[in-house]
């Protein structure tokens, strides 16, 4: 381990580097309590971070899409061209860019704040968000259905067809030489899945079989929550550790030989 | 108070104490503890390792600050992959704090590997929309980025030659903070047939596996372990590998707390006045 210089301060970089050192130390303060360093931090931490995300949704989704569409628009609109105005080309075909077009979302934007100035217009908010479940329902619903369900269900027996080599090919699956470590895993995830969906069906009373299933399922949730719990500390650590790499490392120059 | 009940009454400022200890040791001296790779993250490898046709690598930067030190390792490794393979790799991002993050990556890939901007590394910088810039960029990636970040024309730039749109791509490899994971999935992955692969966070890992048992996608990098693992598989040790003896450290730390404050629980006052309670419970019934 070598102690070089701490991070130079009269640099851009190395002032960057000592106001985050600086602001990572006001963090840390709390773990022992409560102090004006931390709130401090905190409160800048929340008024840089609503400033960022104004100003990138601003330049990356207001202007672009809305107001540079609009001004264009009303330009073409000023010289007589009706038609590219409204985002068509010459032979009256739908253009990339939609120009006056966007008149319509800006609309639709404009009822959703009705909510918080009109009451008495508030209504036609609902016409905005009926458009926009709609559409967003329309494009998710199907897709999801697909990737969490059908093919997650698939999934769950999918290693019982890979270990046939004519179910393997006829799947499109690439075949497999079963072992006895990969049979168990097989059944397990089978077994799994089932009683972990037995543990959630309520129209039955939990009694027997099914008794018997919920409580094999439950097992198998714990076991989740588990690993889902070893995984958080994990990141949680993770973050720690970049934290001390980046104070020890590059504000205080410690290189590992 | 006996010893039972003042272990499960410790000033949790110990545990933080004992974390900090554990934790910054080994960041400082390394003790070269051993890492080994699994099959999730060792099939990611050898799916880049095996792409011929030099397609492009959509790198989805989806991250901020926050987790960078669990997702840049992962981000930089595959890169140094990619392009010692000659695969290009494009990097967008749907997290609006991401460009920060990428953009130092960028940088790095220059200065370390050599990367020629426009020919080998292409960043195209955030836009807003998530699963409408997917599906735009399944009919066109310039449609969904007429620029990229640095303000080039995207039609302009060598790397897009024969790159039309997102279904052009070798692979999509998500390296998500957040549910865009599944946005990849369900559209590149699933509508389009790309394949998908992905470098998660530690909290979000566990609901991806079941993407990785299912085939739905080819790879999986877990936490910074994932990202450790595919340092050690490229042969460039980086921050994640230094980080696992620390990472190690600090999870003996919290067993250890784990074990004491139940031990402190159940042979302590409160556990017995818990067992009473139940006992009384079992009289009454």
């Amino acid at each position: 381990m070598i102690l070089n210089l701490i991070a130079p301060f009269n640099t851009t970089e190395g002032l960057g580097i000592w106001i985050a050192a600086f602001l990572t130390l006001c963090i840390f303060s709390f773990l022992y309590k409560d102090n004006p360093f931390y709130k401090f931090a905190e409160h800048l931490f929340v008024g840089v971070s609503s400033g960022y995300y104004i100003s990138i949704y601003y330049w990356n989704t207001l202007k672009p899409n809305m107001i540079d569409e609009l001004t264009k628009g009303f330009t073409a609109l000023g010289k007589g061209d009706m038609q590219k105005a409204f985002g068509l080309d010459e032979s009256g075909a739908v253009m990339a860019e939609p120009h006056l077009r966007m008149l319509v979302p800006l609309m639709l934007g404009i009822f959703i704040l009705l909510i918080f100035i009109s009451r008495k217009n508030a209504w036609l908010s609902r016409i905005s968000f009926a458009w926009y479940i709609g559409v967003a329902s329309g494009i998710a619903i199907p897709t999801a259905m697909s990737t969490r369900v059908l093919l997650q269900a698939q999934g769950s027996i999918r290693d019982f067809c890979s270990y046939n080599a004519d179910c393997a090919v006829s799947a499109g699956l690439e075949p497999q030489v079963a072992t006895t470590a990969l049979w168990i895993n097989a059944f397990l995830l089978l077994i799994g899945t089932l009683s972990a969906l037995a543990y959630f069906f309520f129209s039955l009373p939990s009694k027997g079989a099914l008794k018997v299933m919920n409580k094999v399922g439950i097992y198998f949730l714990m076991i989740s929550f588990g690993a889902s719990f070893g995984y958080t500390v994990m990141a949680r650590i993770s973050l720690l550790i970049g934290r001390l790499q980046f104070l020890f490392y590059d504000w205080l120059g410690i290189t590992i030989s | 108070m006996n010893i039972w009940d003042k272990l499960s009454s410790i000033d949790r400022r110990w545990i933080f104490l004992a974390m900090a200890i554990f934790v910054s040791w080994p960041v400082l001296k390394p003790l070269g503890l051993p890492v080994t790779t699994t099959k999730e993250v060792e099939s990611l490898y050898s799916f880049i390792d095996e792409i011929e046709d030099k397609k492009p690598i959509i790198l989805a930067l989806d991250y901020g600050p926050s987790t960078a030190p669990e997702l840049t390792p992962m981000a930089k490794a595959v890169i140094r992959h990619a392009i010692s393979k000659g695969i290009p790799v494009v990097g967008v991002s749907l997290a609006p704090d991401a460009p920060g993050v990428a953009n130092d990556i960028w940088k790095w890939a220059q200065e370390e590997l050599g990367a020629v901007p426009g020919e080998d590394i292409a960043y195209l910088g955030y836009k807003a929309g998530t699963t409408n810039v997917i599906l735009q960029m399944g009919q066109g990636i310039s449609k969904a980025f007429p620029k990229d970040y640095y303000g080039n024309s995207t039609d302009d730039l060598p790397i897009m030659e024969g790159f039309q749109s997102l279904k052009d791509a070798s692979l999509v490899l998500g390296l998500e903070a957040t549910a865009i994971m599944d946005l990849w999935i369900q559209y590149a992955g699933d509508q389009m047939g790309v394949p998908v692969a992905g470098g998660m966070t530690a909290v979000s890992a566990p609901e991806a596996y079941v993407f990785y048992q299912s085939g739905q996608i080819v790879g999986l990098m877990g936490g910074m372990k994932g990202g450790a693992e595919y340092e050690l598989l490229v042969g460039a040790p980086g921050n994640a590998v230094q980080g696992m003896d620390a990472q190690s450290l600090g999870h003996i730390v919290i067993i250890v707390f784990i074990i004491f404050g139940n031990l402190g629980f159940f042979l302590g006052k409160k556990g017995q006045d818990v067992s009473r309670l139940k006992s009384l419970r079992g009289d009454q019934k």
